[in-house]
């Protein structure tokens, strides 16, 4: 019988099929997310990241996001044609993972393509306190160095020697600004070592005449040889001294190198010891049973990450503007790992843990 | 004549069947062994790359053998310094003596070896027999390398072989045609790729086969390395094979098609020519009757521009 509709509900009809169609495709279209990091082959920081990301689509069943791994080194030129990269093929959603210096030589372009970029591995300042379209959810360097200064203080020892790496100076020099503003110890030594051309002959020499009862080794960049060669020096010439690290060592290698003077380091990280965590341990454990190999700590930014920016996507946020409109009127993200709060700036206020037995985090 | 040309048209498209599946059959016959050629041809140039290996190896080897056996000097140490490092560890597995150490080398006397890879492979060395680890990242200084260890009483000789001249060198092989040649663990972790950015962690657990690498087809051959008790594998693009079993493709695309429309112009010869005015005579000669006379003869069967009484005329003559 056929059915007579006034011009009015005819229009009304048509709009809704045309919405229909109009959200059935933008619904199917997957939103691309570029991982930028060091992809290397026989390095895990890069493939962990990568796997981190493909991991979290496979668990979530995620169909509108797709991954596209970019290689950038950690090199701050190769981070800028990376990004030119990205922006080429009209992706506007970018994860990175590298290091403070790389940050910085891409910080504007991000900003006047725009590309809504997560960091999970720069803590550099210059990224902090900006209406931008930068977020990350590790902390900023004067956070994280205000919290290491704040467990220094703690140490029983009222002389600190601190050795800091003059390559990834991005980083190395806010820290250091930051750790010696919050430091109440007196520092007997500020050495400069430069990690791709270490002479620890020559560092022990320096530390030869000099009498400290702790060390931080300001290294960064998952130097994490350097860093714990560099522990044994130390403890070498200060056999009683507790030397604390930078959250960004934390790696297998670093215990290879520390050999015995691991019991006395203590690691800063993002996360709780894998014994007191059964969410770490049991991502540590999945990745392993999954891809062959265990993960960098940091891959659980990327995860984290990913996570957050999946939330966003659900909702509907596609551009630049909409996801960062959507962060910061949520604010907070719980997930399994840690519970992750932005600021109007997109900076985060997560804790920072003193991992003592490094050598159980592997 | 329905028949006939249901037949006609049925034999047809089984002899078309029968050429296409041999068509294809042959095709995937050329396909596999063009690229199972192509994947043994790997194995020549694994070989050739165990060969080297095994030789610097060897080298070393009867290096540290020699300088085990004579007397230490400044000349026996200057003869060693084809080593990356080369050191004394003791028996609390510290750094005791440094003869040759490489440029970016971490290691000073006293250096705790202990929990590295090293440190548990000393525990493999005899005394008195030099024995070589298998490839492994140096705490040294995270370069590529294997260990030579010859145990006494004293400790350990330790002498580590970098193997980044050897990756340079095989990254000049693999660039002269296109592979990749990588460095794996016996279970499939990869170690080293001549392809700095192979998007890779694991090997597959075939020894060999085609597998995508990004958006290209790689055929791979993997070869355990008895020098470096690892695995060597090498990936060489299908591009060439592809290329030829392409143009084969084509030809045989080209061929079908020109089989059909000649299979298709003979069904549509047949028809309008032989099976159509067959039919027709067929029921024309069907409504004849002995008695009857001819019977109304059709007008198709007149040529065109010429009418019934025409041809009446010229000698068809009808009977009333």
């Amino acid at each position: 019988m056929p059915v007579n509709m006034s011009k009015p509900v005819r229009m009304l009809v048509l709009l809704l099929a045309l919405g229909c169609v109009i959200t059935a495709c933008t619904k199917g279209k997957k939103t691309r997310i570029a991982i930028m990091t060091k992809l290397e082959a026989g390095s895990i920081v890069g493939s962990s990241e990568i796997n981190a990301a493909r991991l979290f689509i496979e668990q979530r069943g995620i169909k509108n996001i797709e991954i596209v791994p970019v290689n950038d080194n950690w090199d701050p030129e190769q981070s800028k044609a990376a990004l030119e990269d990205i922006i080429r093929q009209g992706i506007q959603v970018l994860i990175t993972s590298h290091t403070s210096t790389c940050a910085l030589a891409i910080m504007d372009r991000i900003n006047s393509a725009p590309v809504f970029t997560f960091v999970t591995g720069a803590t550099t300042d210059k990224l902090s306190g900006k209406d931008d379209f930068i977020f990350r959810n590790v902390l900023d360097v004067g956070s994280e160095q205000e919290r290491i200064a704040g467990y220094l203080n703690a140490l029983p020892g009222r002389s600190l020697l601190i050795v800091r790496d003059v390559k990834n100076i991005g980083y190395t020099q806010p820290a250091l600004a930051f750790v010696k503003k919050y430091l109440k110890k007196e520092i007997c030594g500020s050495l400069d070592v430069n990690v791709d051309s270490l002479d620890l002959q020559a560092l022990q020499a320096q530390i030869a005449g000099l009498a400290c009862d702790e060390a931080y080794l300001l290294i960064g960049g998952y130097r994490s040889l350097a860093a714990g060669a560099i522990a044994q020096a130390v403890k070498r010439r200060f056999p009683g001294a507790t030397i604390v690290f930078t959250p960004w060592v934390k790696s297998p290698e670093l215990i290879e190198a520390a050999g015995s003077a691991l019991r006395d380091c203590v690691l800063p990280s993002h996360y709780p010891p894998r014994e007191q965590s059964l969410a770490i341990s049991r991502y540590i454990e999945t990745f392993h049973s999954r891809f062959g190999y265990s993960p960098t700590f940091i891959s659980i930014n990327v995860y984290i990450a990913l996570g957050i920016l999946s939330e966003a996507i659900d909702a509907g946020a596609r551009t630049p503007a909409e996801i960062k409109q959507y962060i910061l009127k949520k604010k907070t993200f719980p997930n399994e790992f840690v519970d992750v709060s932005f600021d109007e700036y997109g900076d985060v206020a997560i804790p920072l843990y003193f991992v003592t037995d490094i050598a159980r985090e592997y | 004549m329905r028949s006939v040309r249901i037949v006609s048209a049925l034999l047809e498209v089984v002899t078309l069947v029968v050429i296409t599946v041999f068509f294809a059959v042959v095709f995937m016959t050329v396909q596999n062994v063009a690229r199972d050629n192509y994947i043994r041809a790997q194995r020549f140039e694994i070989d050739r790359i165990d060969k080297v290996i095994e030789t610097l190896i060897d080298g070393h080897t009867q290096d540290l053998e020699k300088f085990v056996r004579v007397a230490e000097s400044a000349g026996t140490i200057a003869m060693m310094h084809k080593f990356s490092d080369l050191y004394f560890v003791d028996n609390d597995r510290r750094v005791a003596r440094i003869l040759v150490k490489g440029g970016r080398s971490l290691i000073f006397q006293g250096f705790d070896v202990r929990a590295s890879a090293l440190g548990g492979f000393l525990d493999w060395a005899s005394p008195g027999e030099i024995v070589r680890s298998s490839m492994i990242r140096a705490f040294e200084n995270g370069e590529l390398s294997m260990y030579l260890v010859y145990h006494d009483a004293r400790g350990w000789l330790v002498g580590r072989i970098g193997l980044s001249a050897l990756r340079d060198d095989l990254e000049h092989i693999a660039a002269s045609n296109g592979s990749i040649i990588v460095f794996a663990t016996n279970d499939g972790y990869i170690l080293s790729s001549t392809l700095s950015s192979l998007p890779l962690q694991m090997l597959p657990a075939e020894t060999k086969g085609v597998m995508s690498i990004g958006e290209e087809e790689y055929a791979f051959f993997r070869k355990n390395i008895a020098a470096m008790d690892n695995d060597l594998v090498i990936f060489s693009p299908m591009a060439a094979v592809s290329g030829l079993m392409n143009r084969i493709r084509l030809i045989a695309y080209i061929a079908m098609g020109t089989l059909m429309l000649m299979v298709l112009l003979k069904i549509g010869w047949q028809t309008v020519l032989i099976i159509r005015p067959l039919a027709n005579f067929s029921a024309l000669v069907s409504g004849w009757k002995p008695d009857g006379g001819l019977p109304p003869f059709p007008e198709k069967f007149y040529s065109s521009g010429r009418s019934a009484s025409s041809i009446t005329r010229s000698g068809i003559r009808r009977e009333s």
